[in-house]
């Protein structure tokens, strides 16, 4: 899903670690069009919702897998970080027990690869060459503290009905919901009973991950671009070994974190390709 | 909007004064500065209106939200009980039992944060609580926002609202927008607050000397909302309880076996007591605060032995019962 508003460009200065000469190269002051796709699979296959999946004997099946991506930061080869920001939202939060207003500026995205969506615009941006980027999986400070039911329809941070992207009894977003079902009786069909069923909900300060991305890419001026990167769900599940995780992060916080701890891994960079 | 709801100071000596009348009597007008309760402040994304107070009110009552069409948010908060149930544990869709006791809903739009742990931070938020719990509503949100959208009734009714289809947000807003109206300060309480002598019987005013004095209810119990609004161990919880209480929201083990100070107006209607309902009647409240209550490392400091005797026990009790509203009626018509 995607929020439709108009992207700005802010060039954050952090660190210019040294000054290039000013190039004749007609790239340099020119934008391009970056889109960010990330590819859900299990392993080598891409990931199948609502269907059985073989995972090391256990038949097993995945039902909802999506999850938040915010704070994405693009690392020129020059060393500047540009950040992608959205329009400025002023929401409702809690300071806390004070009621506050919190300005959400950082482009926030909703993946969703239990309904096929897994592209995020993340608007104009310089060209030229890149040596990596970093994102939050997951929503950062006060914007996890926003009241979900103040956002503008269609949204990535608006309360959702299909599947709860806001704990009911607790404040905050789940930042990662994967779960199923699985066989428990052996006989190579997945029950869909409470007891057959297993899940992930990371949320929560202490199981916000921020994803590095070392790996360098180009972007051409006047193009629109998609970087691509693979989430692989098989990676994430076998960080728990024999036994499927049954953690809402409150109930279960060794389960939480073992899952929130292997996140950077189950995260590859694929490449970049213009539309 | 930057906004900090806090009770506003009652002076003590002045209240003393009041009673024994030894103090020069300065006046009704003063009297109300004793009540002096501030307005129910409303989100800016979600201000007072009356159309969407009564859609929320029909919604309030509609078992159809439910996952077995058998129960509303009104089947744990009974009008005419105060919006509490008289039960220990609410009873839920399929006869399952709800996690706590069902607190008073009349004056929530005072409270800074919701649910006996604080767990929701808006009137907003909290409507999904009770709605989708598997032991409360049961209800699937898509499921209940497909039924109010094929409902040619409510689509109107949201139209009207919010000029807008039914929607996770709108049905929040609505049922918020109701409960923040749910206002109840016409207590015999209130009214002696607000200058009439004779509101409270005799044995009521010595209650309420012993609240703020002896008893130390007022340490917690802070008039005018008779709440403060914290997370305290009254002397409760114990290490065997698996209800952590705040400490289920923050995991901070310091907050374990912490609920919210309820408000206590109409508490004399709002039986059982306690986040579990485990106290049948006043007496048995008072009793526990008088023997001061188990220890715990998280026990609150004015939870201690109090050497009340039994007639100033029955004087807390009369003060307690006079906090009752005669007034209030929410009870729908639909």
């Amino acid at each position: 899903m995607s929020f439709n508003s108009l992207r700005n460009i802010t060039l954050t200065l952090f660190i210019s670690l040294s000054f290039l000469a000013c190039s004749a190269d007609q790239d340099e002051n020119r934008t391009a069009t970056l889109n960010l796709e990330i590819d859900g699979v299990f392993g080598s296959s891409p990931l199948s919702i609502g269907s059985s999946i073989d995972f090391y004997g256990t038949a097993i099946q995945v039902n909802h897998a999506r999850f938040y991506v915010s704070n994405v930061v693009l690392l020129h080869e020059d060393g500047t970080e540009i950040s992608i920001t959205d329009t400025p939202l002023n929401l409702p939060a809690k300071d806390g027990e004070t009621d506050v207003l919190h300005e959400v500026t950082e482009f926030v995205g909703y993946l969703r690869h239990d309904q096929n969506e897994n592209k995020l615009p993340l608007g104009e941006v310089p060209s030229g060459s890149y040596t990596g980027l970093r994102f939050d999986l997951g929503l950062r400070g006060f914007t996890n503290n926003v009241d979900p039911t103040s956002l503008p329809a269609g949204h990535p941070l608006e309360k959702h009905a299909d599947a709860n992207n806001h704990w009911s009894w607790n404040s905050g977003y789940i930042f990662l919901r994967f779960e199923g079902y699985q066989d428990l009786n052996g006989d190579g069909l997945v029950e869909n009973t409470d007891e057959a069923k297993w899940w992930l909900h990371l949320g929560t300060a202490n199981m916000l991950r921020n994803i590095q991305i070392n790996d360098a890419f180009t972007l051409q001026g006047d193009q629109e671009s998609m970087l691509q990167l693979l989430f692989d769900y098989k990676k994430l599940l076998e960080a728990y070994g024999n036994n499927l995780p049954k953690s809402h992060t409150m109930n279960n916080m060794p389960q939480a974190l073992t899952g929130a701890n292997a996140l950077q891994s189950v995260v590859e960079f694929q490449g970049v390709h213009q539309n | 909007m930057n906004s900090t709801r806090k009770a506003p100071f009652i002076n003590l000596l002045f209240l003393i004064g009041l009673l024994s009348g030894g103090l020069a009597c300065k006046g009704p007008s003063n009297n109300n500065q004793l009540h002096s309760i501030a307005e129910v402040v409303y989100p800016p994304h979600n201000p007072k209106n009356l159309v969407v107070q009564k859609l929320g009110e029909k919604l309030f009552f509609d078992l159809r939200l439910s996952a077995d069409g058998k129960n509303s948010c009104a089947s744990c908060h009974l009008p005419n009980q105060a919006f509490t149930d008289g039960k220990a544990l609410s009873d839920g869709v399929f006869n399952r039992k709800g996690f706590r006791n069902s607190p008073s809903l009349l004056n929530i739009a005072y409270h800074p944060r919701f649910f006996w742990d604080g767990g929701a931070m808006s009137l907003e938020q909290q409507v999904f609580g009770p709605l989708e719990d598997e032991n409360e509503m049961g209800a699937n949100l898509q499921d209940v926002l497909q039924f109010l959208q094929n409902n040619a009734e409510y689509t109107a009714l949201f139209n009207q609202a919010f000029k807008k289809q039914p929607s996770s947000s709108n049905l929040a807003k609505a049922l918020a927008n109701y409960q923040r109206s749910l206002i109840s300060f016409g207590s015999a309480f209130d009214h002696f607050l607000k200058g009439d002598d004779k509101a409270l019987s005799v044995a009521a005013k010595r209650g309420l000397l012993l609240f703020e004095g002896k008893a130390q209810c007022a340490n917690c119990h802070v008039p005018p909302m008779l709440s403060d609004f914290s997370y305290r161990h009254n002397g409760l919880y114990n290490a065997s309880e698996s209800d952590l209480g705040r400490g289920r929201v923050t995991l901070n083990p310091e907050d374990n076996g912490r609920f919210k100070v309820q408000p206590l107006r109409n508490i004399a209607l709002t039986a059982p007591y306690m986040h579990d309902g485990r106290f049948q009647d006043l007496r048995q409240v008072l009793e526990h605060y008088n023997a001061g209550g188990n220890n715990h490392p998280n026990k609150d400091h004015s939870v201690r032995p109090l050497g009340l005797t039994e007639n100033e026990i029955t004087d807390l009790q009369h003060f307690l019962e006079s906090l009752t509203d005669p007034e209030f009626n929410q009870a729908s018509d639909l």
